[in-house]
């Protein structure tokens, strides 16, 4: 076995073998039964509705809840990946016997970064798909089926980078409390900061938050102005910016600084 | 075999080691001493590539530590407590360090088996009383086999058949030829179980030497007792000895032995009511040499 995959093998034995993966990630499959509970209620309101009143029904985009959420889950994820090697000690003895900090970064990010990119699209994919199906052709207000898979792609996309983010923020701060406390800045108060600046900032800040960046990647976008101001290219890469910027500046700390 | 050469780290203004050298070489049990405070685990943490030197070199078998490949055939290393998340299994906790070495799951069995803890090795670390633990880390110092030990404080919240497992562990393992170091601040459990002793305050070198030595150099003569003191102590001085009276009548002799000291009394009709070897215990040897060089010291009968 290599250096690298014994590393990679390593740390996804450390992923699997806490139970506290397994209640990070409980968090989105809540959210998914939910939403899927929301697009029952719909279609039993719409079975009901007199045909007059049909035209004027929307259904929420119940993407707003598992999207959300599953990211939130996915950037403590990413974050306790590290931190909880800080809290408990286990850091030295991983470095001890794998002295490459480099090696260590490298093993780990992808492994964290793949655990929550499958599970930003199972739990982001189940939503709409199966809500989808729930719904049927009761409402029209959906995008059409190519649309919406590349914004599921997109949305499992940022379920990815919230981990990364987090994974990066843990090892700068060496502190869960600390870097999940900026993971969900960025995630949720950020965004809403950002709409109420004047104008013409409120625009160019709320496209570039990670919240909106899935929509403007699909270009999907509910009836009325458009979510930011990005092409979808540029879009992307904003959002890839998110994870790489802080891994780099994480690489960079951590295969300089003492391990307390 | 570990080279410290003028090794010095500083945390911000804080001097933690100070232009330490000393040489461990295989084959023994060197026991590395010293007050709290005094830079042992920075020592070994430096030697570890964990923490970068201020200056100068910490070399494993002439290399630096994080040149080695596969460190855990070269050294195995026990930081102060296991290190392991508590949610995870012990055997899962081996497996991870043990994979990035690429050792194998029959491996990681063998070492449960053989630091005993393969009946729980499916029990979570957290449910690990403190001796389980210890055990725990010495199973993933020893998963590499590895030709250098170092342990950090190993008999930490050891039981007494603990103690006695780590001293007869590490002794064989420097019978077998590996180089082995063990932290410790209680001189008491050194006495019994290294060799060669390593001992440092605030930083720097105060001794290194063997167990013998510093016994031989705090070796505090023969006391004698005899009702005809005066007689006795011109007698000794005559035959080469030096004599010193003790505030409660008794004389303290240097350079004579305790046999020589008999056979002269016997000789000449002196009276001897007592004569005793005056081993210094070496922890008296430890407290003197290492007086003043500890980080947080009480005030002996401090103010209230």
């Amino acid at each position: 076995m290599s250096a690298v995959s014994g590393a990679v093998s390593a740390e996804w034995l450390k992923v699997r073998s806490v139970w506290s993966t397994y209640v990070v990630l409980l968090v989105p499959l809540a959210a998914v039964a939910f939403a899927l509970v929301l697009d029952l209620y719909a279609t039993v309101v719409w079975d009901h509705l007199l045909p007059v009143s049909r035209p004027g029904y929307t259904t929420m985009m119940t993407q707003a809840i598992t999207v959300p959420l599953t990211e939130i889950a996915a950037g403590v994820f990413g974050v306790l990946a590290i931190t909880s090697e800080y809290a408990t000690g286990q850091i030295r003895a991983s470095l001890t016997v794998s002295p490459r900090r480099g090696l260590l970064l490298a093993a780990k990010s992808p492994v964290v970064g793949v655990v929550a990119l499958v599970f930003g699209l199972v739990a982001v994919g189940t939503a709409s798909l199966v809500g989808r199906a729930i719904i049927g052709d009761r409402v029209a207000a959906r995008p059409e089926l190519g649309r919406e898979l590349v914004l599921l792609a997109a949305s499992g996309a940022a379920v990815m980078v919230f981990a990364l983010l987090g994974l990066a923020l843990g090892v700068l701060l060496r502190s869960t409390a600390g870097a999940i406390v900026v993971v969900a800045v960025v995630w949720y108060p950020l965004p809403m900061i950002a709409q109420w600046l004047p104008a013409p900032w409120n625009v160019r800040m709320t496209s570039v938050v990670p919240m909106n960046l899935p929509a403007e990647i699909s270009g999907y976008h509910v009836p009325g102005p458009p979510p930011g101001l990005l092409s979808a290219p540029v879009a992307a890469c904003v959002l890839a910016a998110y994870a790489v910027v802080p891994l780099a500046a994480a690489y960079a700390v951590f295969t300089r600084r003492d391990i307390r | 075999m570990i080279e410290i050469r003028e090794l010095t780290k500083r945390y911000g203004r804080s001097t933690a080691v100070d232009r330490l050298s000393f040489t461990v070489r295989p084959g023994h049990v060197t026991g590395f001493l010293g007050p709290n405070g005094a830079g042992k685990s920075t020592t070994m943490r430096v030697l570890l590539g964990l923490d970068a030197p201020t200056s100068g070199t910490a070399l494993v078998d002439g290399r630096a530590y994080a040149a080695i490949r596969r460190p855990m055939s070269a050294v195995g290393a026990l930081l102060d407590s296991a290190g392991a998340h508590p949610a995870r299994r012990a055997v899962d906790h081996l497996s991870c360090l043990a994979r990035t070495n690429g050792i194998g799951r029959r491996r990681v069995a063998e070492v449960l088996e053989s630091v005993g803890l393969a009946g729980v090795a499916r029990w979570r670390v957290g449910r690990f009383s403190l001796g389980m633990r210890q055990r725990l880390g010495i199973a993933a110092a020893l998963l590499g086999d590895p030709g250098v030990l170092l342990l950090d404080e190993p008999v930490n919240g050891l039981d007494p058949d603990g103690v006695r497992w780590i001293r007869e562990l590490t002794r064989s393992l420097a019978a077998e030829g590996r180089t082995v170091l063990l932290s410790s601040n209680l001189m008491t459990e050194m006495e019994r179980t290294a060799d060669r002793l390593v001992i440092i305050g605030r930083g720097r070198l105060i001794a290194e030497t063997t167990v013998a030595e510093l016994a031989e150099r705090f070796a505090r003569g023969v006391l004698v007792r005899s009702p005809r003191g005066a007689e006795l102590a011109g007698l000794l001085e005559r035959a080469g000895g030096a004599v010193r009276a003790e505030p409660d009548g008794g004389l303290a002799v240097t350079g004579l032995g305790a046999a020589a000291i008999g056979d002269l009394a016997a000789r000449h009709g002196v009276p001897v009511h007592a004569i005793r070897e005056r081993a210094a215990s070496l922890e008296e040897a430890y407290m003197e040499l290492t007086a003043g060089a500890g980080e947080h010291q009480a005030v002996r009968g401090g103010a209230r």
